[in-house]
């Protein structure tokens, strides 16, 4: 019905009044000559009216004659009735065309340069330099080049990361600075950045809190940059930024543990993939399976709407699914061989844990005895020297009130 | 078959001819047999498949000539939705439909 009316409109139609004394025989002769006619109703004792493609409506003629019957057209409608009306009328469809050129050619200047991530540096800075690689507005989108600007930026911006430009109506410039190290010349202490046994000290500058020996706790003062004067010297408290080289030796601890039978899940490979388009409630499946064919299977959906616009909600979805299948394998293991894994699997942990710079001196394994008879498990501990000191600063003052007691 | 021999059978048995192949080979009699199909949908359409013509429509009465006589649509406000050389669709409020033979 719906693509009936479709063509009947693309190819055009007619409304036609039929008068005459047997109408009927007027449809049966269109019949026999493979005429279509459709929405045929009765107006009177003598009128009918029908719709008709508009190419055969000369036939049409010549059976109306041989039925006794006057045709009378009453309404044109469709595409090519409409076209031709609209050839009348240029000036409109010339205005169409000359919207739609102006919105494209408005669509193809940069109008605003907005920059993001700026804190030191003045966004005003950095749209200068921009314009001076040619990002400025009013200019053609397609003459600049992002990645000209970025490169500009990024020689003759100092302190600045990274640089990306994204170049469209509203140009975006995203700046990102670097974190420039604070001078070194404010008052700091050098404090333990981990938990551990010092194992080494070096002080450059500062007064030393600690010995080699000490158990230290993360947060404590390894150097202090408050250097009292020894007794007896006449003199005041002077602050410093601490300066020195604290090696420790750090304990860091892994876990790991597999079991002697397990499920695991595989993946087969295989996937399947449904397009399917939501209407309202229904979905309508447009490719693909009606149902997942598969026992176990994960699911990817992209789901794709139109846009909310002003608090209408389009009922209309898009979803993409797609399902891999998986397979469940029962995996056994020997002890010996659950016992390697948990092994594996605790240095794995290890690795990440681990710090880089760090100088492994020992490394033991300890089987985790008792619990589960289905496990093997195994703990592992690495024993590491390392710089352990971290600069952090301090305010005189409020240290001599509360008396310094780190 | 008759004295002639051969294929030539006169009209009676050609139809139970037909007939009985259209029903062991489950084929459908409208088409074998040349039968009008007619779908009534509620009291609302009516759709007539092979017919042969329209012999007469008025608003209250359709009625179409087919294979095996006359078919007769009563209602009221009878409009024909679409007519094709197979096909004829009548919408309106159907009272009843009749088979003249």
């Amino acid at each position: 019905m719906f693509l009936r009316n479709f063509w009947a409109y693309v190819l055009g139609y007619l409304v036609l009044f039929v008068r005459g004394g047997h109408p009927e025989r007027f449809i049966n002769l269109a019949l026999t000559r493979g005429i279509v006619l459709w929405d045929l109703v009765r107006l009177d004792r003598e009128t009918l009216l029908v719709k008709v493609y508009a190419r055969s409506f000369r036939q049409l003629r010549h059976i109306a004659r041989r039925a006794n019957c006057r045709i009378r057209i009453r309404m044109k409608r469709g595409l090519p009735f409409y076209l031709y009306r609209l050839r009348r009328r240029r000036v409109l469809v010339a205005g169409g065309f000359i919207f739609c050129a102006i919105v494209y050619a408005l669509c193809s200047f940069v109008w605003t340069v907005d920059v993001v991530g700026a804190r030191r540096i003045s966004p005003e800075t950095i749209r200068r330099m921009a314009a001076e690689a040619g990002l400025r507005p009013g200019v053609l989108k397609y003459k600049v080049d992002g990645n000209y600007v970025a490169d500009h930026l990024m020689q003759r911006l100092p302190g600045v990361a990274f640089v990306e430009v994204d170049v469209k109506g509203r140009a975006v410039i995203r700046v990102g600075e670097r974190v420039v190290a604070k001078s070194e010349t404010n008052p700091c202490h050098v404090i333990a950045g981990k938990d551990g046994v010092i194992e080494s000290l070096l002080v450059l500058v500062g007064s030393p809190r600690v010995k080699e020996g000490d158990v230290v706790k993360k947060g404590d003062v390894l150097i202090s940059g408050i250097i009292r004067p020894s007794p007896g010297e006449k003199s005041q408290v002077r602050y410093v930024a601490a300066k020195g080289i604290v090696r420790a030796r750090v304990w860091y601890r892994s876990y790991g543990e597999a079991l002697l039978s397990e499920i695991k899940e595989e993946k087969t490979g295989r996937k399947a993939k449904i397009i399917s388009l939501k209407l309202c409630d229904k979905e309508i499946i447009i490719k693909g399976p009606a149902q997942i064919p598969y026992r176990f299977y994960r699911l990817k959906v992209k789901r794709l709407k139109i846009p909310k616009w002003r608090e209408i909600t389009f009922p209309v979805e898009f979803a993409t699914i797609e399902a891999e299948e998986y397979r469940r394998v029962w995996v056994k293991r020997s002890e010996e061989e659950a016992l390697r894994l948990a092994m594996e699997r605790a240095s794995r942990q290890m690795a990440e844990l681990l710090p880089e710079g760090a100088a492994v001196v020992r490394r033991y394994w300890k089987p985790v005895v008792g619990g589960d008879s289905g496990l093997e498990a195994v703990v592992l501990t690495v024993e590491t020297v390392e710089e352990i000191g971290v600069r952090r600063e301090f305010r005189p003052k409020e240290r001599e009130q509360s008396n310094d007691t780190r | 078959m008759d004295e002639k021999g051969g294929i030539f059978l006169s009209r009676e048995s050609r139809k139970r001819l037909e007939y009985i192949l259209s029903h062991y080979l489950e084929l459908p009699k409208e088409f074998v047999l040349d039968l009008p199909r007619i779908t009534i949908v509620g009291d609302v359409q009516v759709l007539v498949e092979n017919h042969r013509g329209i012999i007469e429509y008025t608003p209250e009465k359709l009625r179409v000539s087919t294979s095996i006589g006359e078919l007769q649509i009563e209602g009221m406000g009878l409009a024909l939705r679409c007519i094709q050389p197979d096909e004829i669709g009548v919408d309106g409020k159907i009272r009843s439909v009749t088979l003249l033979e």
